[in-house]
């Protein structure tokens, strides 16, 4: 940095008549104030105030947070949300497949194909999850035996267990939401790659793998990210069919001590802890697909989000 | 297969109709190879249809089309006319290039990548043959610079341009060009040009749908009129574009030559 130093350049505001009226801080060009906000200050103040009295209430109630602390690493928790995990990333990953076979038959030149597609998003996304769980589960009652041809026969009770007919059941659930988001998001790419593809000689497969599943990939991560986060939650209704995941795990222990809502807290804070964790992983993911549009938009949350990682990285470092 | 009465291009009586619209009606045309075609008319007269026609992207009615001889999207199976398999129209299409008005570069791969793609998977080249040949596609369309660019960090020009190494790639045997001008600000067109002219030049057969009539006068070897789905004038440039006999090929050529002079000076655009 060598040479002589320059003066700064003239920057006094000049504007005639208003040199007497403002103190000399504008007049040097700084200190342009915001716009008052008291409204706002006033429904943030009374926002803040409702929540004090929530949670002050809550802590008033008649709940043992010292049990519910306690609970919280218990081991049998640990156990269901072990098994809430393993359900979920099993489900999510049969669903995807199931996802990509159908959206892929759903826009299949062949009626057949694409009308059975058609019925399986029809029948599951059109009945509650819960009603397809019960009927997995009770599928022994209509078929005592379960026999596939050229493979053998077994016991139904023996093969639908619990966990299965709760991984069956999440899984093709899942599966017809995920086909209608492929789907949508395989029309979303622009008909002319499909085209410059096809006019270049690529097979329909080539085209599908190489040009328009890439391109329906960043639109598709958030939506199967949902889908995923989803089934974290929606995996509580195995609970019902004794399948003892997290939720199950905390019922059997309050049939026991009565300790009610101590223990949904703690299954609250684990589902908390778990999608939290998933919308990271989802953050991530989402930005490996956003590559060659990066510095696009970004909303304010993933900025928070990565602001946080970064950060943290920093402190690591 | 290449004789040298044979033309690389040769449409025979294509009909192609979308419901109760009749989009072609019987065009018949032919290229030699080494030729540039060029194909002008007004919007929604049947050239695109014609084009996709040639590559098989849409099947025509009737008619039939060769190209080096070979019948595109159909073959005789015992006396009966039959559409192809999937893989043969596929090995069809590799030897005829299209580009096209809105470029269609593949925003998700880099340039270098959207040039290798197509020979690499379709298994003409393998990897390190595919990326080699495309770095020399990109150089003779002038990009060597902007291999790694995406779409989105490249002009118009420049998309297209890409589009044009990426068709080049798969040595073909004749390019479709379907208006590759139409979509570019004005400043832009130029480059596309030069890259078509030297083409040209350089001995490729090319189809060319524009309305850039003055490259139609330098480099086409003949200049098709084409109007509600058929050919009304056809011939050496000079003479369609020159001293149209036809009235339609007149009001047409006009049309756009007015247009023309108005885009290219802006105090004509801005005065009505
Ligand atoms: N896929 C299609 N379905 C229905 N009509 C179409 C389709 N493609 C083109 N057309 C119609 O065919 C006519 C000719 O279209 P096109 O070949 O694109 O003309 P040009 O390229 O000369 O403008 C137009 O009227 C257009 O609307
Ligand atoms: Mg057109």
């Amino acid at each position: 940095m060598a040479g002589p130093s320059t003066a700064p350049p003239e920057t006094k505001v000049d504007v005639p008549g208003l040199t007497e009226l403002v103190d000399a801080d504008v007049l040097a060009g700084r200190k342009l104030h915001k716009r008052p906000h008291p409204v706002r200050w006033l429904v943030g103040a009374l926002i803040v105030a409702g929540l004090v009295w929530l949670v002050h209430s809550f802590a008033q109630g008649q709940i043992r947070w010292g049990d519910a602390r306690g609970f919280v690493f218990n081991h049998d928790i640990l156990t269901g949300l072990r098994r809430t995990i393993v359900i979920t990333v099993l489900s999510s990953i049969c669903g995807i497949a199931l996802g990509t076979v159908f959206a892929v038959m759903r826009l299949s030149s062949n009626p057949v194909a694409s009308s059975v597609a058609w019925l399986y998003v029809w029948i599951f996304r059109g009945t509650p999850e819960l009603l397809q769980l019960l009927i997995w589960f009770n599928l022994a009652l209509v078929f005592p035996v379960l026999s596939i041809p050229l493979v053998g026969s077994q016991r139904t009770i023996d093969v639908i267990t619990p966990f299965m007919a709760a991984l069956i059941g999440l899984s093709i659930n899942a599966g017809a939401y995920i086909a209608e988001n492929i789907r949508g998001a395989i029309l979303a790419v622009e008909s002319g790659q499909t085209e410059a593809a096809t006019a270049l000689g690529l097979s329909r497969r080539a085209t599908l793998t190489k040009v328009v599943l890439p391109q329906a990939m960043p639109a598709l991560i958030p939506s199967i990210g949902n889908q995923t986060i989803g089934l974290l939650k929606g995996s509580s209704l195995a609970a019902t069919i004794a399948y003892t995941e997290l939720l199950g795990q905390a019922q059997r222990i309050y049939f026991l001590n009565a300790r009610v809502m101590e223990l949904l807290f703690v299954v609250a804070l684990w589902y908390l802890v778990a999608t939290s964790v998933a919308s990271v992983l989802q953050y991530y993911v989402e930005r490996y697909y956003g590559r060659s549009e990066r510095n696009q938009r970004t909303s304010a949350a993933d900025r928070l989000i990565s602001g946080a990682f970064s950060r943290l990285r920093g402190q690591t470092a | 297969m290449t004789d040298t009465t044979e033309p690389m291009v040769r449409v025979s009586q294509i009909r192609k109709s979308y419901g109760k619209l009749e989009v072609l009606k019987g065009v018949s045309m032919q290229s030699m190879k080494g030729e540039t075609v060029c194909v002008i008319g007004p919007s929604g007269s049947g050239k695109s249809t014609l084009l996709r026609c040639i590559n098989h992207l849409e099947r025509p009615d009737g008619g039939l089309v060769f190209v080096d001889g070979e019948m595109i999207g159909y073959e005789l199976r015992g006396s009966r006319l039959t559409e192809r398999t999937d893989r043969d129209v596929e090995r069809q299409r590799r030897s005829v290039g299209m580009v096209f008005q809105r470029f269609n570069i593949f925003p998700h791969l880099t340039a270098l990548e959207n040039v290798a793609l197509a020979p690499r998977s379709t298994g003409l080249l393998n990897r390190r043959e595919a990326t080699a040949a495309a770095a020399e596609q990109l150089e003779r369309v002038g990009l060597s610079d902007r291999k790694d660019a995406y779409a989105r960090q490249l002009s118009g020009g420049q998309q297209q341009r890409v589009a044009i190494a990426r068709a080049l790639a798969m040595s073909p045997k004749v390019l479709l060009f379907d208006e590759p001008t139409s979509a570019l600000d004005p400043e832009l067109v130029g480059e596309v040009l030069a890259v078509m002219k030297e083409l040209a030049a350089g001995g490729m057969t090319m189809i060319v749908v524009t309305h850039e009539l003055q490259f139609a006068r330098e480099v086409g070897s003949q200049v098709i009129f084409m109007d509600e789905g058929a050919i009304v004038e056809q011939g050496p440039p000079d003479e369609v574009l020159g001293s149209p006999k036809n009235e339609r090929t007149r009001n047409f050529i006009s049309r756009v030559f007015k247009d023309d002079r108005q885009s290219a000076d802006p105090s004509l655009s801005t005065a009505n």
